[in-house]
Parts: C-alpha cells; sequence; structure tokens
C-alpha cells in the first residue's frame, strides 16, 4: 500500500455510531464504506467516521475531549459544530490511524 | 419534455461502493473549455480570426450548506490525490439518486479550492472548486448504486471563531472582538502536465503547491466595553501584530459560552503572517477593519 493517502482513503470513511451518542448520522457527501471500525485493525491509514451528538454546544466538546481520551493514539479531525432541525448539535469526527 | 430543474443536476462523488452525492448543495457549474488559438495567417483577407481548438480543459464548482465535513475537505485538498466526480441527472423523489441521464459525464479532478465562510448571522457555508486532469467520459451503465445521504445540518456563522496568538510560541487563546466574517481560503496550484505521450484532447493536470489565507472583519469599539470585559483582540492588537510583521499561531474553533468566546473543539490551526489591515469608517456607518493572514506553513486539521 502506498504511503500516500488516496482521497478514497481520506474521504471514503466508515461511519462508525456510538449508541450512546449518535441517534442518526448527518449529511457527509464523501464518505463510503460502512466496514466497523474494529474490524480494520491492521490498516493504519484508514480513516472512520463518527458522529456525536448533544443538547448542547459545552456537552459536545465534552464528548470530543472524552472520545480524545478513548482513542489515546489515534488523530481525530473535526469539523464544524451542525445544529439540526430537533435542536440538537451534532459534530462530524474521523479518526486518522497514525 | 419538461425542462431539467437545478436542483435535479447533480454532482457526486465515486466511491468504492457506489456514488455520494454531494450533500446540501446549492449551486454548482461545470464548465468544458476548449482551449483556442487564432490560427489566422496573411492568407486569410479581413480582419476576423480563426480560432483552431489546441487542447480541452474542464472544472466543477460546488457550493454547499454543509461545514461539518470542513476538517475532512481541509485535509482532501492537503492530499492533492484526484476525486472521481460523476455530474448526473437526479431522481425527483429524493434529488439524489443519480439517473445515468444523457448529458451525464465523469472523470478525474483535484480539489484545488476550498472555500469555508462562516459569517455572523449566516449560515456557514463551502466552495468546492475542482480542476479536471485527463478526459471527461459518459457514464452509461456504470452500474453503481446511491450511496445513503442523511438529513444534513446547519451551522451558524458566529459560533465559528478565529483565534489569535500575539507571536509564534503561545497557543491562540483570544478571539477577534466584535468580528463579523471569517473565511478561510485554500487555493492548490495546478501546472498543465500534457505532453505529447498523452493521448486526446483532453489536458492533464498536476497539483504543485497549496497556500492559503484567512480573512475576517470587525467593528472598531470606541472607548471599549466588551473587549475590556473578556479577553479579546481589537485593532491595537492588530495594529502591533503588523507592526511585527512576524507570524502568529492561529485556531478556527467551534465557540460557546459569554460573548460567544469559550472555546470548543478546534476544526484546524496553523502560522500565518498578518498581510494587510484595512481600517474602513465610512460616513454614519460604523467604523470596522478587515484583517487579511497569509497562512505560514502548513496548517493542522488534527484536533
Amino acid at each position: 500500500m502506498s504511503k500516500t493517502k488516496t482521497n478514497a482513503e481520506v474521504l471514503d470513511a466508515s461511519n462508525v455510531e456510538t449508541t450512546e451518542t449518535t441517534e442518526q448520522p448527518a449529511t457527509e457527501e464523501v464518505q463510503a464504506q460502512t466496514t466497523a471500525q474494529d474490524e480494520t485493525p491492521q490498516q493504519p491509514a484508514e480513516a472512520t467516521t463518527q458522529f456525536l451528538t448533544a443538547n448542547s454546544r459545552e456537552e459536545l466538546t465534552a464528548a470530543f475531549e472524552a472520545l480524545k481520551e478513548q482513542n489515546p493514539g489515534k488523530t481525530l479531525m473535526a469539523g464544524a459544530v451542525g445544529q439540526k432541525d430537533d435542536g440538537t448539535f451534532e459534530l462530524k469526527v474521523d479518526f486518522i490511524n497514525n | 419534455m419538461a425542462t431539467l430543474k437545478g436542483q435535479n443536476l447533480r454532482i457526486y462523488t465515486r466511491v468504492d461502493s457506489g456514488l455520494k452525492v454531494v450533500g446540501m448543495a446549492t449551486n454548482c457549474t461545470i464548465t468544458l473549455v476548449n482551449n483556442v488559438s487564432d490560427e489566422s495567417t496573411k492568407d486569410d483577407t479581413g480582419l476576423a480570426q480563426k480560432p483552431i481548438t489546441q487542447s480541452k480543459s474542464w472544472s466543477v464548482q460546488v457550493e454547499s450548506l454543509n461545514v461539518t465535513d470542513a476538517a475532512t475537505m481541509l485535509a482532501a485538498i492537503k492530499s492533492m490525490t484526484p476525486f472521481n466526480l460523476i455530474w448526473d441527472e437526479s431522481g425527483t423523489t429524493d434529488n439524489k439518486a443519480h439517473q445515468e441521464a444523457d448529458f451525464a459525464r465523469c472523470g478525474s479532478a483535484y480539489l484545488t479550492d476550498l472555500n469555508l465562510t462562516f459569517n455572523d448571522r449566516t449560515t456557514a457555508a463551502k466552495t468546492l472548486q475542482f480542476t479536471g486532469t485527463g478526459a471527461v467520459s459518459t457514464i452509461t451503465d456504470m452500474d453503481l448504486s446511491d450511496e445513503t445521504v442523511p438529513a444534513g445540518s446547519y451551522t451558524k456563522g458566529q459560533f465559528v471563531r478565529l483565534f489569535l496568538s500575539s507571536d509564534n510560541t503561545a497557543a491562540p487563546a483570544s478571539v477577534i472582538g466584535c468580528a463579523r466574517e471569517l473565511t478561510l481560503h485554500i487555493s492548490v496550484s495546478v501546472e498543465n502536465s500534457t505532453t505529447k505521450d498523452t493521448e486526446g484532447e483532453w489536458e492533464n493536470q498536476e497539483p504543485t503547491s497549496l497556500s492559503y489565507d484567512i480573512t475576517t472583519n470587525a467593528l472598531v469599539r470606541s472607548g471599549d466595553t466588551i473587549t475590556s470585559l473578556v479577553t479579546a483582540k481589537g485593532l491595537d492588537d492588530l495594529e502591533t501584530i503588523h507592526k511585527n510583521g512576524t507570524p502568529v499561531k492561529w485556531n478556527i474553533a467551534n465557540v460557546s459560552g459569554d460573548n460567544q468566546r469559550t472555546k470548543g473543539v478546534v476544526i484546524a490551526s496553523g502560522s500565518a503572517v498578518l498581510t494587510n489591515l484595512e481600517i474602513q469608517a465610512q460616513n454614519k456607518t460604523g467604523a470596522q477593519y478587515r484583517a487579511t493572514l497569509n497562512g505560514y506553513g502548513d496548517y493542522t486539521v488534527s484536533a
């Protein structure tokens, strides 16, 4: 495998939901495979995606900090916080396995 | 025959298992170019030119209200690897499923320009500009499924702010006080890499370099009110940064709390040099200033 990640690897992120924080994934135009994160432990270049949801921005920040602590050694990339029609907030997080 | 509505012409990215529509898009533009040169000679009478096609090139621009993937896009444009793009007619029931219309085409393209805007009391938006490399092809019998695109969410511009430090060592801890607009613009330069070995008329492109700039504007405060209550950068701080002329560190982050100045999850960070500081004072209008910072070295999207 090439050391340079392709856009397919960067963008075709798995959508791994956490039951305690995710009600439904949000719009994401460039993600694809639904391979579970724990099914691909031997592929360091794979990115996976997770959507955190919360009732406030502060809760979302706390959930993200907790997620970082739960995933030592991984790089987490977070986008802009979005607000859904029901008033809840969500945050898209991409995991880059270093 | 009915007229095709704008909402039913959409841009898709090809992924392993199918096509993914660019979500929450508001506009898209596909440009096909014949690059011509004037081949008129002295043998031709009159003044008219005779444009002869030398090569073909193409580009795609998409505007979208989804910036929850801002980090993904910031990483993608840095990767300098091409996307497989498709434009096609979408089904009228959901405006998403591709139909393989006669005019539908696909090709390989680099993301060469990314513009993220976070303006006060305005829904944040992004603009993607793709530059094609190689041929545009028909997409008949693609046998690809449509990836599910769930309902999206909106980001209000006032909840994403720019944080600056005063030098290139300290962590950026202060927002721009009384800011109104924020734009992060990334641009990748491409070079025409077509050679005599290249078959067909379509031009090949190769990315060569990346640059970025951050633009913000803010009201000028007199007799300081908000900025004295909570730490924030004002015009005097920006003038000091300009005077120093050296890089400062920056964050673009989600915010909450009092005066929306509590830093939440960081979207991107890096160093930048203040290259332009414009102070505007129009009659009967609040004085404001506009600052432009040019990226210094690579930016980071890791939170």
